[in-house]
């Protein structure tokens, strides 16, 4: 690992001008769970670290009569054990799907959201692939088990956090802290595929921060769940996941909502599904309708054709479990 | 000599009793190689490469050498690299940060040369070649017959015919390789996290021409090795040069990456079977065609017929090189692969015959002990409850296999032990064997004290040390059987020396005196000494060398297990629920850590099976997975219900069972697997994508 800086930032004012200072060339750093691995392999060689952590007011969860808000760098632990959150449908509940509980005691809501794919290629030094600035993408005629079916192009990344899926499903935002000043972004706008930027997962600029998640009252509303499909059950990523959240009257959804994980490079919201489940009384052949039609545009790669019946599946089970909570 | 107690006259013996090291390394006071530090150390750092073949025309490592805080850099390792992480340069520095940094500066021109990494490409004759000394890449070949195949395959009623494809394991130690080397004027002091303290020395004297005497490793404590630290590899060459450049010792520890890459692992079996059989089940004809691949080594031969009696077979292999890190040993070498093609093969066969899998085994297994050991497990197990493959309605479907193993194992006869007295009532017992996880440290102080009659506390176990007398490396399940009767013999002998002692004090001979629980009494009951007055007698401490004998143990163990799975059938996830082992191995010598070790088999066998796949990029030959992130091994929610049965075989003696619980279980998954939905899997692991596919298949596009 190269030698580099660590700096303190005093408040989270003060982030964006010192990300803007060093043009791109210090890396935003909070529980590390991601970003010092990605420095240890050398894909990241940054010259000043930022400490985020070291912005005490970040680190919060708070209702107000409007909803729910996080601040960046709370543990992913604490949303797991906050009274609060647990009343935010799955919220509690997806974030303890996150990992093992030592990454989830360092890792901070804010790093999940921004943190960088999973994909062997992009993380092994040996590959200079096209989300590196490359010109290909390695996963195309590779080992392509785990990657995309659905939205990828020139890059085939699957998007890898628990949380964002189901904080879609629950209409949440996040705050973006530039130079200039802060704004809201509703989640699900956060993030960007390939075919916009291949080298980027979401909208931020080099010199911007996620200060905040927002998690609308609307959440208490409606019934919400995360199901979480792992190869192994001791700690995975997703292979595939299934956030719905939807009014529910008899077997009837109203307002539904659906983002998977695992199957495009950013949380895919399965609006075919949608279309054809929303309003409607749910039933087995309805179910298979709605997951023929959100797959039907599927690109599976050589080894992972599977991904098309699993995701089926899942979003089948998901809404079923949905039903029955 | 007298052979050993009785099984109930046994305190230790047969017994379970924890770890003497446990407490120690619980509470992370026991040092494994990893933790030692000694005064002015250095970090050794190994430049690996980034080709799977290629020429090295040139390193330039001016920017390396004047790099503060580097001290020793080699450039002369070799000059051709085989595979992505092959040696190529190395350097030794004040700190690893500066060891890793000081890696990236070396400039090496490399000529890249054509590669395989597939063993089917590298079979053809026009595949690039991996050694270009040789005509092609077939390395050993081994063709074995007995009887008349074509006459067998006339005779039998059924033939089933397949193809299995078991993937490369990786042995992945919780401790990865490493060693501290200082030199000492001309001797060599090494720290390793060894297998084998005696193999490392005399490899190490052999490499730079010293006396064996002069060459002194210790492995104190090792977190264990499966087989890929059995022996000298290139690291320790590196780290020793480093270490005599630099003139001060230098630790090299190997990370994860490297691990995966460079110090060994399971090799591939691709086999094409054809068996046969007649209506009722009797076997008569066995037929294999195989390759695999141990990357740039050997040794990926199965013992085909596996278990079961064939009147007629043949048998051909072909090792074959890709350009991939050298395969090494791994628990029971060859074994697996092979229960995995036979019991995968006989499932199939039972099933064109509308005969129980249990049926046809007990029909053609010639094992007596396994025998009986199918009958236990059957019945614990609750075989009779096994439901037709794939009849189960619903998502979650249950499934049963089971699978048989065999093991020769067996102690060595150069093995000697030192047993020491001393005048303050202290004993210590001296073996150059080393604990690899195994629980051997804490069996070597239980024989001596179940021999002296003394308490397991009070008999110090030193080993790790090549200074010490001579054992065989840690591998082929040796160790138990090795040791257990040296030492004993060692601490008989030491008795006997004290009785003389104490017969010379009470002028009787020494078959006057009769030694039991701690106290020495006179025939004639007139006089009596305890253990510590004994020992006061004593103007020089007993010290007595023994070497291993015949008659305290035995070689060749039977071994079958049983296993329950659940497969969610809408994700393909497979859980194994149970898992019931019965195996043998004579006297065991502790119930506990023999249990420990059959788990840990188990456990093993699910990781290979369902999870664990060394892949190989084939445009790059790099591979892709080589983390414990990617490549899985099973965690604590994989665990299913145990259950084992020590078979007791006790007259025996000490049979080593390090090996035998890692391979009845890896066909018996698979077969639980192929029950529960009713289809065959004829490639390794079995992970959910193949299971949905094969149930999908099964099932027809939904
Ligand atoms: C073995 C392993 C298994 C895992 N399994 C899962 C899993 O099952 N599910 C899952 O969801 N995740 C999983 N993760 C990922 C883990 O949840 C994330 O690494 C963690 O949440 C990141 O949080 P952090 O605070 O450590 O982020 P860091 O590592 O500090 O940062 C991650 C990235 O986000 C950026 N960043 C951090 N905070 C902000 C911010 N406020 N604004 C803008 N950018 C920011 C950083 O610059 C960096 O690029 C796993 C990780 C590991 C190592």
């Amino acid at each position: 690992m190269k030698e580099f800086q660590y700096i303190y930032p005093k408040n989270s004012q003060s982030v964006p001008l010192i990300l803007g200072e060093y043009n791109g060339k210090a890396l935003l750093y909070a529980g590390g769970t991601d970003a010092l691995a990605r420095m240890k392999e050398g894909i990241n060689r940054p010259e000043q670290v930022v400490n985020l952590k070291a912005v005490e007011e970040l680190n919060y969860i708070k209702e107000d009569s409007d909803g729910l808000n996080i601040g960046a760098t709370t543990p992913l632990v604490d949303i797991v054990n906050s009274k609060v959150a647990q009343t935010y449908g799955g919220l509690s509940r997806a974030v303890e799907t996150v990992a093992t509980i030592q990454l989830r005691n360092m890792g901070t809501l804010g790093g999940n959201l921004c943190q960088r794919p999973r994909c062997w290629y992009f993380r092994s030094r040996h590959f200079h692939c096209i989300r590196k600035g490359g010109d290909v993408c390695f996963a195309v005629s590779g080992n392509n088990k785990y990657h995309a079916i659905l939205g990828g192009s020139s890059c085939y990344i699957v998007y890898p956090s628990d949380v964002a899926p189901m904080l879609i499903t629950l209409q949440a935002s996040v705050e973006i802290l530039g130079p200039k000043g802060s704004r809201m972004v509703p989640l699900e706008d956060f993030y960007i595929l390939p075919k916009v930027d291949p080298t980027r997962e979401n909208i931020l600029q080099p010199d911007e921060i996620v200060t905040r998640v927002f998690v609308p009252k609307s959440a208490k509303q409606v019934k919400s769940i995360y199901l979480k499909f792992r190869e192994r059950d001791s700690f995975d990523f997703a292979m595939v996941s299934v956030a719905v959240s939807a009014k529910v009257s008899g077997n009837k959804l109203s307002d539904l909502k659906i983002a998977m994980g695992g199957v495009a490079p950013v949380p895919w919201r399965a609006k075919k599904a949608k279309m054809v489940l929303n309003g409607n009384t749910v039933s087995d052949e309805l179910l298979k309708k709605a997951g023929e039609a959100e797959l039907e545009n599927a690109e599976p790669l050589e080894q992972n054709e599977y991904k098309i019946t699993l995701t089926k599946n899942l979003l089948k089970r998901a809404v079923g479990e949905l039903l029955a909570l | 000599m007298t052979g050993w107690k009785k099984l109930n006259d046994m305190t230790y013996l047969g017994k379970s009793y924890t770890r003497v090291d446990g407490p120690d390394k619980v509470t992370g006071r026991a040092k494994y190689t990893y933790d030692l530090k000694f005064p002015g150390m250095l970090y050794g750092r190994i430049l690996r490469s980034p080709h799977p073949h290629a020429k090295i025309i040139s390193i330039d490592a001016s920017r390396v050498v004047n790099m503060p805080g580097v001290k020793a850099v080699l450039t002369d390792i070799k000059d051709e690299v085989f595979f992505v992480g092959d040696d190529v340069a190395a350097v030794a520095a004040e700190t690893e940060e500066i060891a890793n940094e000081a890696l990236l500066r070396f400039k090496v021109e490399y000529q890249v040369l054509p590669f395989t990494v597939r063993e089917e490409q590298a079979m053809l004759d026009d595949a690039p070649k991996v050694f270009s000394n040789r005509d092609n890449n077939i390395g050993s070949t081994q063709d074995r017959t007995e009887g008349d195949v074509e006459k067998g395959f006339q005779e039998a009623d059924v033939v089933v015919e397949q193809t299995y494809h078991i993937n490369v394991q990786v042995h992945n130690p919780l401790e990865v390789h490493g060693c501290i080397v200082k030199w000492q004027d001309d001797e060599l002091y090494m720290w390793d996290s060894t297998q084998a303290v005696h193999g490392e020395r005399s490899a190490m004297a052999r490499h730079f021409k010293i006396p064996e005497n002069k060459v002194h490793v210790i492995s104190h404590h090792m977190g264990g090795g499966f087989g890929s630290k059995l022996g000298m590899k290139s690291f320790h060459i590196i780290c020793a040069n480093l270490a005599k450049k630099a003139a001060v010792p230098v630790k090299l520890m190997l990370d994860r990456e490297e691990q995966f890459l460079a110090v060994g692992n399971r090799p591939s079996s691709i086999q094409k079977i054809k068996i046969g059989a007649k209506k009722d089940g009797t076997l008569t004809a066995f037929q294999l065609d195989s390759f695999g691949t141990a990357g740039i080594g050997g040794g990926a031969g199965v013992p085909q017929p596996y278990i079961y009696q064939f009147p007629n077979y043949k048998v051909n292999h072909k090792d074959v090189f890709i350009n991939a890190g050298a395969g090494a040993p791994m628990r029971a070498p060859g074994h697996p692969q092979a229960n995995f093609a036979m019991e995968s093969i006989m499932d199939e066969l039972a099933e064109k015959l509308g005969m129980d899998p249990l049926e046809l085994r007990i029909k053609n297994d010639p094992n007596k002990t396994r025998q009986q050991e199918y009958l236990i497990g059957a019945k614990q197990f609750g075989w009779d409850k096994r439901l037709k493959s794939g009849s189960q309605k619903g998502k979650i479907v249950k499934g049963m296999g089971l699978g048989s193993g065999r093991w020769s194992g067996g102690g060595n006869r150069e093995t000697k032990a030192n047993v020491n007295i001393y005048p303050d009532g202290a004993v210590d017992v001296k073996i150059g064997t080393q604990d690899i996880g195994t629980g051997a440290r804490t069996i070597v102080a239980a024989v001596v004290a179940e021999e002296l009659e003394l308490d397991l506390k009070d008999v110090l176990p030193l080993i790790g040390k090549s200074d010490y007398p001579w054992a065989p490396a840690s591998g082929g399940s040796t160790t138990t059987p090795s040791i257990s009767p040296t030492v004993k013999l060692a601490a008989e002998k030491a008795k006997n020396s004290l009785i003389v002692r104490v017969a010379d004090e009470w002028k009787v001979t020494p078959d006057q005196v009769i030694y039991s629980k701690k106290t020495f009494t006179s025939k004639d009951g007139a006089q009596s000494l305890s253990w510590q007055e004994a020992c006061e007698l004593l103007r020089a401490p007993i010290s007595e060398m023994e070497k291993w004998n015949e008659g305290l143990s035995d070689s060749g163990t039977a071994g079958c297990q049983f296993v329950e799975v659940e497969v969610d059938k809408e994700t393909g996830h497979v859980k194994v629920t149970r898992m019931i082992g019965v195996h043998d191995c004579g006297l065991v010598v502790n119930m506990l850590t023999t249990k420990n070790q059959i788990q840990g088999g188990m456990i093993g066998e699910i990781g290979y099976v369902t999870m664990e796949n060394r892949l190989l990029d084939a445009d790059t030959g790099i591979m892709p997975n080589a983390d414990m992130e990617n490549y899985k091994i099973p965690g604590a929610l994989e665990m299913p219900d145990f259950n084992i049965t020590m078979f007791d075989e006790s007259e025996r003696g000490v049979i080593g069972v390090g090996e035998p619980p890692a391979i009845p279980g890896v066909g018996a998954i698979a077969n639980a697997i192929a029950n529960a939905i009713g289809a065959h899997f004829y490639e390794t692991p079995i992970t959910p994508d193949k299971v949905l596919m094969a149930i999908q298949g099964k099932e027809g596009k939904s």
